[in-house]
């Protein structure tokens, strides 16, 4: 079991975001977790890379039950076993797309290595680009580095949040498809949180998420 | 992390530049100011070890000492031969140097003189002998350095201490020994005999005249030659006082014969020997003689406090544009780390220890601090090499542009410890901050 969660809440304020919420995601296992704006997807997100700390219920990622870990100790939960991709936050800025992909390597605790990430680049076929800086990306291209960034160091868990909400259904589908290509490839179980249900059609595991549950 | 920092400092090339040059200008400014004092001092304090008094003409005392014992001004006048001897009776003077001034080779100062000269300067011989005949000279390092003269060369001495004298081609100088390097103003000097400079100048003297020197142990040559007070011009060497040589020659016989030419000395440099004398003898010579006795420590820690005075104005300046410069890396940093949260926020889902983007920010103050001080000191080297090439005082006081001083480890201390407190709080603004409300604000 690669996240396991277990009667977790979280709320802001009086205001309940998840309550009672359990879910499990087996290593290499796709999954799509759909649910309108404010249904706690992010909050979701937050929680299983340790970001925040459940108020309620027990968080497992990776066989670490990170409700009883400190924050450097989550922080190297996230930094070896998780990989995300943001909607709009995609790459360091200052770096390009390369080097985003050295760094990423580097911060997981892994040794540099320039070749494989040509080669990860070529496969998402944005090798071409690698050495640009974010800002001189198309949306596509920097979709697709964002998803290089967060796959390099071979996570355990690929998490995406709202990949496709910008895209027409053509690039929507086409983005799923690579992510699960590419989950595939590096060996990582990929979760999906997304209130798009054009992605229905690509994920047959799907957890709807709604009023918290 | 070194790629990170260097990747947003050229993000933000225009601020980082401006950041730089104003702690490039903060440190070539006290760089400057510390390479001015620190090499001024510490050579007026090595040219006038060993020189208690220094008795010459009336005027100001500032400018014998200048004159006399660091090179740099004009002489005041000439005093007459007998002053040696009355110093050098008294009892409680053990060394007497006399000099003699007024021409140039170059720029660089023809100094007649024995040779207790070169022991009260440290100087040794590198190559050659010592002067021993009339017309011969001895050169301190930088002269031989700088003009490339050899033993055996012959040149003509120029009247005055500039360099566009009018020279004196009757008498030619011969290089007979190079003197070894001493950081001392005898490196700038050529040193010949007393009578050698009366010979130039057509004085004539005789033996008689010259006993003071045999008793020093001093082995020139004495000629006969004589030269009258109002030919203090020879010596003094003040472009508005310089004569045409050709009229002096005219002239010289009929001084002569009227007995107003006599041979005459610029400066005598005084050691004493006891304490006691410190008080007695200029007291003496400043109210019983128509001379002047100038002490050499007092009118340095005049000048230097003067002087002094206006470093320690510009350092507080240069201090002030450090913190200035701390200031805009302070401001810039903290807008640099709002405007990139997200980024700050994504290298922490990416695994970034907090530690790591706190250095992260850290290092980018650094990065402008340590860059600035590279460009300052560049700049300070610049700077003290067109001062040296372009204003001879400084070439005269034998001032070094690329000389190292231990001051300016603490320029650099000073600057990076600016750079670290002015990075601090937008670092900590950074290792404090909530990932999570800065992703939800992207």
């Amino acid at each position: 079991m690669i996240v396991a969660l277990e009667g977790v809440s979280y709320s802001f304020g009086a205001r309940p975001i998840l309550n009672g919420f359990d879910f499990n995601l087996e290593a290499g296992e796709q999954k799509l977790l759909l649910g309108p704006s404010g249904s706690g997807k992010t909050t979701l997100i937050y929680l299983i890379c340790g970001l925040i700390s459940a108020q309620a219920g027990q968080i497992e990622v990776a066989g670490e039950n990170l409700s009883t870990l400190s924050q450097a100790r989550r922080d190297a939960v996230r930094r070896n076993h998780i990989g995300v991709v943001f909607q709009t936050l995609r790459l360091v800025s200052a770096l390009s797309v390369r080097a985003n992909l050295l760094l990423a390597q580097k911060l997981a605790g892994k040794p540099r290595n320039a070749a494989e990430a040509d080669d990860l680049l070529q496969r998402l076929g944005i090798a071409h680009r690698a050495h640009a800086k974010p800002a001189a990306l198309s949306q596509g291209e920097a979709q697709r580095a964002a998803i290089a960034r967060a796959v390099i160091a071979k996570p355990a868990l690929l998490i995406a949040d709202e990949p496709t909400s910008a895209l027409d259904d053509e690039n929507t589908a086409r983005v799923a498809e690579l992510l699960k290509q590419t989950a595939a490839t590096q060996g990582s179980a990929l979760l999906i949180a997304t209130h798009d249900a054009r992605l229905r059609a690509h994920f047959p595991q799907i957890v709807e998420l709604r009023g918290g549950a | 992390m070194m790629s990170l920092v260097a990747g947003y400092l050229w993000d933000r090339k225009l601020t980082t530049a401006l950041n730089v040059l104003l702690v490039a200008i903060a440190v070539a400014l006290l760089s400057v100011l510390l390479a001015f004092s620190t090499q001024a001092n510490a050579r007026f304090t090595r040219d006038a070890e060993g020189v208690d008094l220094v008795v010459g003409a009336k005027g100001s005392p500032l400018q014998l000492i200048l004159s006399s014992v660091f090179h740099i001004d004009q002489p005041t006048g000439n005093i007459s031969l007998e002053s040696i001897d009355l110093l050098r009776r008294d009892p409680a003077v053990a060394r007497v140097v006399p000099l003699a001034l007024g021409d140039n080779f170059r720029g660089f100062r023809i100094v007649g003189t024995e040779s207790a000269y070169l022991d009260l300067q440290h100087a040794s011989l590198g190559d050659g002998r010592l002067n021993e005949a009339v017309g011969e000279a001895v050169i301190g390092a930088d002269v031989a350095r700088e003009t490339g003269a050899h033993i055996g060369q012959r040149f003509f001495g120029s009247h005055g201490l500039g360099e566009s004298g009018q020279e004196h081609e009757h008498q030619p100088f011969e290089v007979v020994g190079i003197l070894q390097p001493t950081g001392r103003v005898i490196d700038r000097l050529i040193v010949t005999s007393l009578e050698t400079v009366w010979d130039v100048h057509g004085i004539a003297h005789d033996h008689g005249e010259d006993a003071h020197a045999h008793e020093e142990g001093d082995e020139h040559a004495a000629h006969g030659h004589s030269e009258s007070a109002d030919d203090h011009h020879e010596h003094d060497a003040h472009e508005d006082r310089e004569h045409d040589a050709d009229q002096n020659a005219a002239l010289r016989p009929q001084l002569q014969e009227r007995g107003a030419l006599r041979p005459e000395v610029t400066a005598l440099l005084v050691t004493y020997r006891n304490a006691s004398a410190a008080v007695r003898i200029p007291s003496v010579i400043n109210r019983q003689t128509e001379m002047q006795a100038a002490v050499p420590a007092v009118e340095t820690a005049r000048l230097l406090s003067l002087f002094g005075a206006s470093i320690a104005g510009a350092q507080i300046f240069g201090w002030l544009m450090a913190s200035v410069a701390g200031l805009a890396i302070f401001v810039a940093l903290l807008a640099a780390v709002q405007a990139r949260a997200g980024d700050l926020a994504l290298l922490r889902v990416m695994g970034a220890k907090r530690s790591f983007v706190f250095f992260t920010v850290l290092a980018e103050g650094l990065a402008i601090a340590l860059i600035g001080l590279v460009a300052g000191l560049l700049l300070a080297y610049a700077l003290l090499w067109l001062a040296v090439a372009n204003f001879a005082t400084l070439s005269d006081l034998g001032f070094q542009p690329f000389a190292v001083h231990p001051g300016l480890g603490l320029i650099a201390l000073g600057v990076i410890v600016i750079a670290i407190v002015s990075a601090l709080a937008p670092a900590l603004r950074v290792y404090g901050g909530d990932i999570a409300k800065t992703l939800g604000r992207s």
